[in-house]
């Protein structure tokens, strides 16, 4: 038995060691020219899984235009940009990439965007993902993806990003022909994971810098505000963050959940929390259900509002004496919305806009984001003042136009949002389970313009 | 030099008085904002509000008071007009208060009118509580009878979310405040 393990062993090693080799000649020849390789739009992706080949392509064209290729060649060796990967990232925001040196992969670059720059960060010490880099180009034909984990998130806090995706492959080591013996394909499951807070190399140098004089030892350097100018960057990063939000099974069957007519009909509210638990050093999300007692016209938040990052609640159609509802969110929404929910997301994720907060009516659902840079708790606005002036607004419109059409309603709300509250970063959306646009009031026409998400 | 400063001033205001342009209270179409523009009153038929009124509902009676304010300006529409405030007192059945606001400023008055609404004829308020949570509501007002001595005061308050900062937040249904009697009630004129 012992004596058949180590045959075994024996053969899976050797296996490897031969495919290796044969795989080492292909790529001794693209690293004999290196400048062929930069300049080459990346043709093909070897990677196992869909990438953002946007974001690739625009990083490359970036490093191509800043970077000291002879001396990144020489210090940390040659960028294999055919294996790049953006881990499930597709908002041009993140990818990582393996680097060469003598047929073996030593490196690896993360690039990492933030609005309209990107920042290159290389390191020698994630040996999971030099292993993983290694195998894939060398054992290409071993290697097979499995389902990456339903849970993913990317997080950032304030001059960090943290990248928390894992991506699954097999390792499997074929009978070798020949040996002889009872021989069956070995499999092994593995897991790249970039779960830690990385700093943002906030200096200009592409390269490592001197650790004691902190001046750029070479690779490449900008000039100003840090990292490189990433050319054309997404137009509307937020609308991102929503559809990440809708995509999330999880919040789109509470959402589903809410959108029914025997809720619009009822006579109170029915809601969901999302609470966020740190677990092992994870972010970890759960759903609870709840409802206003019926007949009355409140509901409840919990007692204790820590790690409350999402909530959802309906307008119902009437109260139960038959009084009209308004179907937009309430002044009590978004105080709400910012007192909780975004500071919580900001607390857990360091992210404010990890936040959300529905208001789901038969007029149509909204959806509150806040990507503002101002903490939430340290806005300072008068929600006494705010209240009779929401009552104004919307009594104006029943004297007016007593049917209360959704459009004038929506389009008192936003103007109320644009005039009154006017937070920088608090944004709205009309959303279903599958779709959202962004809602915003242009003053000057006085009307509301509406911005599909693509 | 002082009678040129007084003629001045006169001139100044009643330049600025003569710059607003009134309209009637029951205007229905866009008033241009902060454009000098005073939805006036004209047909005087405010003024049957005015007065303290009474109801009493579930072992609970309130007076309220209703005042005409003249030429306010309205800081969410942005024009002047004429409206109606209210002000109440709630009491038990053993004459306890429940709820006082009754001395309150006009400008910090909880009720508020907007005026009547198109074809329904009913005169709009709004209600405000800061006092309570932030609680709202709007009142819709018809009289009843030909002499308005009697007027249907119809109340529906609006759902909020209750935070744990609020007083009441937690409480069993019956245990929190209701200031106002919710659904229709008529008060009669005292």
């Amino acid at each position: 038995m012992t004596k058949n393990l180590f045959l075994r062993l024996c053969l899976i090693t050797t296996a490897a060691l031969s495919l290796q080799s044969c795989a080492t000649e292909d790529l001794t020849l693209q690293e004999d020219s290196p400048s062929e390789l930069l300049s080459a739009a990346r043709t093909s992706s070897k990677s196992l899984w869909e990438e953002d080949e946007k974001y690739i392509t625009k990083v490359k064209e970036v490093y191509t235009k800043n970077a000291d290729e002879s001396y990144i060649r020489e210090a940390y060796g040659t960028i294999s940009w055919d294996y790049a990967m953006t881990l499930d990232q597709f908002d041009e925001s993140y990818l990582i990439v393996p680097v060469l040196k003598n047929n073996k992969v030593v490196n690896t670059l993360e690039v990492f965007r933030e609005k309209s720059r990107v920042y290159f960060q290389f390191s020698g010490e994630d040996k999971e993902a030099n292993d993983f880099f290694q195998t894939l180009i060398f054992n290409r034909d071993n290697v097979k993806a499995e389902p990456s984990p339903v849970y993913k998130d990317a997080s950032a806090k304030s001059g960090t990003i943290r990248v928390s995706v894992c991506k699954k492959y097999t390792f499997i080591v074929y009978p070798i022909e020949g040996a002889g013996g009872n021989q069956s394909p070995i499999e092994g499951t593995k897991t790249i994971c970039k779960f830690v807070d990385m700093a943002l190399p906030a200096s200009e140098c592409l390269g490592m810098e001197d650790p004691i004089t902190g001046e750029c030892m070479g690779g490449g350097t900008s000039t100003g505000e840090g990292g490189y100018e990433y050319p054309e960057p997404p137009e509307d990063d937020s609308c991102e963050k929503v559809k990440t939000k809708l995509s999330d099974p999880r919040v789109k069957n509470q959402f589903n959940a809410l959108n029914t007519q025997d809720n619009f009909d009822k006579d109170y509210e029915v809601a969901f929390f999302e609470t966020t638990s740190k677990i092992n050093n994870a972010n970890v999300k759960s759903f609870t259900p709840a409802t206003g007692p019926p007949c009355e016209d409140y509901i409840n938040m919990p007692s204790v509002t820590t790690g409350i990052t999402g909530f959802g609640h309906t307008h119902n159609n009437y109260d139960c004496k038959g009084k009209d509802n308004l179907l937009v969110p309430s002044v009590a929404d978004i105080d709400a919305f910012l007192s909780i929910m975004a500071k919580q997301a900001g607390s857990f994720y360091g992210d404010f806009s990890k936040g959300y907060y529905f208001t789901v009516t038969s007029g149509g659902s909204y959806m509150f984001q806040y990507t503002g840079s101002t903490a939430p708790q340290n806005l300072s606005f008068n929600y006494d003042a705010l209240r009779k002036e929401y009552k104004k607004m919307f009594n104006n419109l029943k004297n007016s136009h007593p049917d209360m059409s959704q459009n004038k309603v929506e389009e008192v709300f936003m103007k109320f949002l644009k005039e009154e509250v006017n937070i920088d970063g608090l944004e709205i959306y009309k959303v279903t389970a599958d779709s959202a646009e962004k809602i915003e009031y242009n003053a000057d026409l006085k009307t509301v313009v509406k911005t599909p998400c693509p | 030099m002082k009678n040129i400063i007084l003629l001045l001033l006169l001139a100044i205001s009643c330049r600025s008085y003569t710059q607003q342009t009134i309209v009637p209270l029951r205007t229905y179409t866009d008033i241009p904002e902060n454009a000098g523009y005073y939805r006036k009153d004209t047909n005087n038929e405010l003024q049957a509000f005015e007065g303290t009124w009474k109801a009493t509902w579930n072992n609970k009676t309130i007076f309220i008071t209703f005042k005409k304010i003249i030429n306010k300006y309205n800081t969410a529409m942005k024009y002047n007009e004429d409206i109606i405030i209210g002000k109440f007192k709630t009491v038990d059945s053993n004459g306890s208060i429940l709820f006082d606001n009754t001395l309150v400023s006009d400008n910090d008055a909880k009720i508020e009118g907007t005026g009547f609404q198109n074809i329904t004829d009913k005169y709009l308020m709004y209600y405000v509580d800061n006092d309570l949570c932030g609680i709202t509501g709007d009142i819709e007002l018809t009289f009843v009878n030909t002499a308005k001595t009697q007027l249907n005061f119809s109340y529906h308050q609006d759902s909020m979310v209750l935070t744990s900062s609020c007083y009441f937040h937690g409480w069993p249904a019956a245990d929190r405040p209701k200031p106002l009697p919710k659904g229709d009630i008529v008060l009669t004129k005292q």
